[in-house]
């Protein structure tokens, strides 16, 4: 009896420490370890009360470094040389986001699985593959390789990355970050070869627009004449970032490539193809502009930027200070690499847009039988083979052999997207650069020599660069590595068998588009097209039609602007989307048989002034109508195709909807009472009246807010709690206030350039990756409410303004002799 | 008072012992002060004290219970239960008003915590009551 129960007592214990201390189910943590006190995630509750100051000796510094901590957490760095200013940095941004920095390097280095497994039906494997198969790793090999030539990158990087791992070796298992704890993994030592990899992340989630494949269906499926209507080059109002007076030189300019005599891009795949690569969000876009100190109260040059990214907890971007001899930097930047990205010193000021450029090219690849080699001009050529091995958590590995041509790798085949003509890619992103020496030197720019000195180094992800000096300059350059493209050239996919489809030169950098000091006395860019059609060389992109126009407008009357009116450009509602649109649709509508309801929210569409206010219903009511409307126009054309076709943008949809009262597309072979565009409008507005009456009976609860839902997701969606949802906030992602559902301004900055610069700015997140803060997510309702923070940006260490909350003294490690 | 010292014992040598061990050293804990704390099985009496299995188990538990709630409350406290909310509901299913509450993650950890160490406690006690019951007979 007696052994009976020890045995029972023993059996029971050991059974609940066993079951304790193993993941169950979903779970991948175990919960002895997760939530006992001392080194689980009450841990990470960190107090309300925090002091990140004190004084830490680190081993690997050479000089004392100071970090003063402001009140919203910013780190102001100060050094006494480059390499503890970096050391500094890496430190500084692992402390607060050592989670946030390696999980998006495994995810564009696709090793994802590593640590989430497969993910149901497998799709995290298939994002995995898919950068892979992109060659993200592979671009960032040639980048670091060629990187080798410039000390100054490599330093800065192997600084950045020794600091890193001075964090991440005083960690111990109860201070890791919650997520590690949560998903149940460690970090790794973090090297500087990560930061190339950050930079190809960058270029895959900006510069990895190429709709050839869909293009290419389109053709084949439409034909020229339709497929032209479809999909314009240019829009039926552009306001380009070059003004479009602009005059081009066509003599100095190289002469385009002759278009190969065979062209026909209807003919190269057999049939139209299943596979393609989703699309970028055309939510990513971005506003920035700078005015000239003629235009500006306070006679020097104003600059502004706000950069509309995937809004992510923790945020992309990580604010602060680098002060070191002969720099002294403000801004942001990203989690994961040296220096400021986006921001200003005391000389100048910069900031960016996405250029939208098409710099991705498809090649339809002819194989062997063996699949060993593939034929170019005339003769068989060797694949090179990279093995592509996936490390999957609680499974067997899994590896996928991707050929590379001389283009690239073939991302299409039958193993991947069941494409029976291998395509390969040629991308920008897998040139050999050294983007990241553009921050490094313009964070020490001293003026616009030194910009343009910095831009040479910018390759991919092509940029609108903004800049604005104390002395007086503003310019814009868009820059980037750009093909010199026969008409067309990358539009579909082409030919790999022949060079005459290759790329064979570049535009050179002097004829990128650019203006300087022009005599409006603004430049400005919203992702719109660079150029009207004169500029002599040809390119394609995605390219945004309504904020370009606004931001000009607006920065076109007045005489003078000052810091506010520049807040209130960032923030300005209107959108010219509906302008151009909403009184035809009005127009169109018989009103006479409306019901109470309808007249209800007819009446709030007369009455609105166009303005995406987040308590206002009109805006509800139009985007519903408009997505209705865009529907009946399209949805059933487009899935009568059954493959992967592109829709027809917005201001396309506009104008063919202005030019034209009947057009084949109007019509719907199911549904009789659509027949032309009067009965379309007047389909969709009843349709939508019923429907937003049904789900919601009260007109009151139709505000925009709560239409739009402004949610901004932890980085693994896997944890609810850790996002924030619902976010009331005004604007969309046509508007100035770029702000929609999951995307949206992601940094506002103002910067006053001066004797003194001063400058004002605000992201939606919080300094520190850690939900267990206060600080996770702090700026995020005034982000929403459209305040600015006061940025304080000080001249030395021992500045006291009262924003000071914590000094952190970082002192060389001095190995103590024995004797 | 066996019972205050072990409680006392299990307590402050848990709480030394989760400073460098993983977190089931606090079981280790219980199981050896189990043992060492441990004497000669007493003939059972009708009337009288408790049999000493579910005593042990209690000591332990309250130990770890006490260990593991008070650190807790006071990590929670600091934070304003900030952390804990958000735990609460990735562990509890949504929508459950009643459980995604600050307190009933400290009250979970502090069960969790209580029942490895009654369960180790217990299983120390009753090994060294047989191995001292066998000496003497």
């Amino acid at each position: 009896m007696r052994w009976f129960k020890l045995l029972l007592s023993a059996a029971i214990s050991l059974l609940l420490i066993w079951a304790l201390n193993r993941p169950w189910g979903t779970m991948p943590f175990a919960i002895g370890e997760f939530i006992n006190p001392f080194t689980g995630f009450w841990q990470n509750a960190e107090p309300a009360n925090l002091q990140a100051g004190g004084q830490l000796s680190i081993p690997g510094l050479k000089a004392p470094v100071t970090v003063v901590y402001d009140n919203r957490r910013v780190p102001h760095i100060f050094a006494q040389n480059n390499d503890d200013l970096y050391f500094a940095q890496g430190y500084v941004m692992a402390r607060d986001r050592l989670w946030q920095m390696e999980f998006q390097i495994l995810g564009a280095s696709g090793r994802l699985t590593e640590i989430l497994g497969v993910g149901p039906d497998s799709s995290i494997l298939k994002f995995d593959r898919t950068n892979r198969r992109k060659g993200l790793v592979y671009a960032a090999e040639r980048s670091y390789e060629f990187a080798q030539n410039y000390p100054e990158v490599m330093d800065a990087a192997e600084a950045y990355a020794n600091g890193v791992n001075a964090w991440i070796s005083s960690l111990k298992p109860a201070d890791l970050p919650l997520e590690y704890k949560i998903l149940n993994y460690k970090p790794q030592p973090w090297t500087s070869f990560n930061t190339w990899i950050l930079q190809k992340y960058l270029s895959n989630m900006l510069a990895a627009r190429a709709d050839d494949i869909r293009n290419t269906n389109a053709l084949m499926v439409w034909g020229r004449n339709v497929f032209d209507i479809l999909y314009p080059e240019f829009a039926y109002a552009e306001d380009p970032i070059v003004p479009a007076d602009t005059r081009w030189d066509a003599r100095t300019a190289n002469p385009k490539p002759p278009v190969p005599a065979e062209y026909k891009p209807d003919s190269i795949l057999k049939k139209p193809a299943s596979a393609f690569l989703p699309q970028p969000d055309p939510g990513l876009g971005s506003n920035n502009w700078a005015v000239a100190g003629s235009k500006s109260v306070t006679g020097n040059p104003i600059l502004s930027n706000d950069p509309h990214l995937g809004l992510s907890l923790p945020s992309i971007w990580y604010e602060m200070q680098l002060h070191a001899p002969g720099v002294n930097a403000y801004g942001v930047g990203f989690p994961g690499g040296p220096g400021v990205v986006l921001g200003f010193n005391d000389s100048v000021a910069w900031g960016s847009t996405n250029a939208g450029m098409d710099v991705m090219d498809y090649y339809r690849v002819i194989s062997d039988e063996k699949e060993e080699k593939y034929f170019f001009d005339g003769e068989w050529r060797p694949f090179t083979l990279r093995l592509e091995t996936h490390t999957i958590k609680g499974g067997e590995a899994f590896v996928d052999s991707v050929k590379y041509t001389h283009y690239g790798p073939v991302i299409f085949d039958e193993n991947f997207g069941s494409q029976p003509l291998p395509l390969a890619i040629n991308w920008m992103a897998h040139e050999q650069s050294v983007d990241m020496l553009f921050f490094l030197k313009m964070n020490r720019a001293k003026n616009y020599h030194d910009y343009e000195e910095a831009l040479k180094y910018w390759v991919c992800p092509a940029q609108n660069f903004v800049f604005a000096s104390r002395a007086g300059d503003i310019a814009i350059w868009q820059m980037g590595k750009y093909v010199n493209k026969w008409p067309q050239q990358g539009r579909f996919v082409m030919d790999g068998t022949q060079s005459v489809y290759q790329w064979s030169s570049f535009i050179p950098s002097d004829q990128q588009p650019h203006s300087l000091n022009p005599e409006r006395g603004f430049v400005s860019s919203a992702n719109q097209h660079p150029t009207s059609s004169v500029y002599p060389y040809y390119y394609n992109g995605g390219f945004e039609d309504f904020r370009n126009r606004r931001l000009n407008q607006l920065l076109s009357e007045k005489e003078k602007y000052g810091v506010d009116d520049m807040k209130n450009i960032q923030l300005d509602n209107y959108a010219v989307f509906v302008a151009d649109i909403l009184p035809l649709m009005m127009q169109e509508v018989d009103t006479s048989g409306f019901t109470q309801m309808q007249r209800e929210a007819w009446n709030l569409l007369k009455a609105w002034d166009y303005n995406y206010d987040r308590d206002q219903a009109a805006p509800t009511i139009f985007e519903n109508w408009w997505e209705e409307l865009y529907r009946n126009i399209w949805q059933d054309e487009m899935d009568a195709v059954g493959l992967p076709v592109p829709w027809p943008d917005r201001s396309t949809t506009i104008g063919i909807l202005r030019d034209s009262a009947a057009f084949t597309f109007y019509k719907d072979a199911t549904d009789s009472l659509k027949k032309d565009r009067k009965s379309l409008i007047n389909r969709s507005f009843d349709r939508i009246t019923g429907k937003l009456a049904n789900d919601f009976p009260s007109i009151s609860e139709w505000i925009w807010s709560r239409h739009k839902q402004t949610d901004i997701h932890h980085l693994a969606r896997v944890f609810a709690p850790f996002s924030r949802l619902n976010i009331p906030t005004n604007g969309s992602g046509h508007i100035l206030n770029a702000t929609g559902n999951r995307n949206g301004p992601s940094w506002r900055m103002v910067v006053a350039l001066g004797d003194k610069v001063e400058a004002w700015g605000v992201y939606p997140g919080g300094q520190t990756g850690n939900p267990g803060s206060k600080d996770y997510d702090a700026f995020i309702d005034d982000w929403a409410n459209g305040k600015y923070y006061r940025i304080w940006f000080m001249n030395n260490k021992d500045q006291d303004n009262g924003s000071e909350a914590a000094r952190l003294s970082m002192i060389p490690e001095v190995k103590t002799n024995p004797n | 008072m066996k019972f205050t010292i072990r409680v006392i014992c299990i307590f402050g040598l848990g709480y030394l012992a989760t400073l460098w061990f993983p977190w089931w050293s606090v079981a280790a804990v219980g199981f050896a002060v189990g043992l060492l704390l441990s004497e000669k099985r007493k003939r059972r009496r009708l009337f009288g004290k408790q049999p000493t299995p579910p005593r042990t188990f209690l000591a332990g538990f309250l130990a770890v219970f006490l260990l593991w709630g008070v650190f807790a409350f006071w990590a929670d406290w600091q934070n304003h239960s900030l952390l804990s909310e958000k735990i609460s509901r990735i562990v509890v299913p949504e929508g459950n008003i009643f459980l995604s509450r600050a307190w009933i993650m400290i009250l979970v950890t502090a069960i969790v915590g209580g029942l490895a160490g009654g369960f180790s406690t217990m299983t120390g006690n009753l090994l060294g009551e047989m191995v001292r019951g066998q000496e003497k007979d």
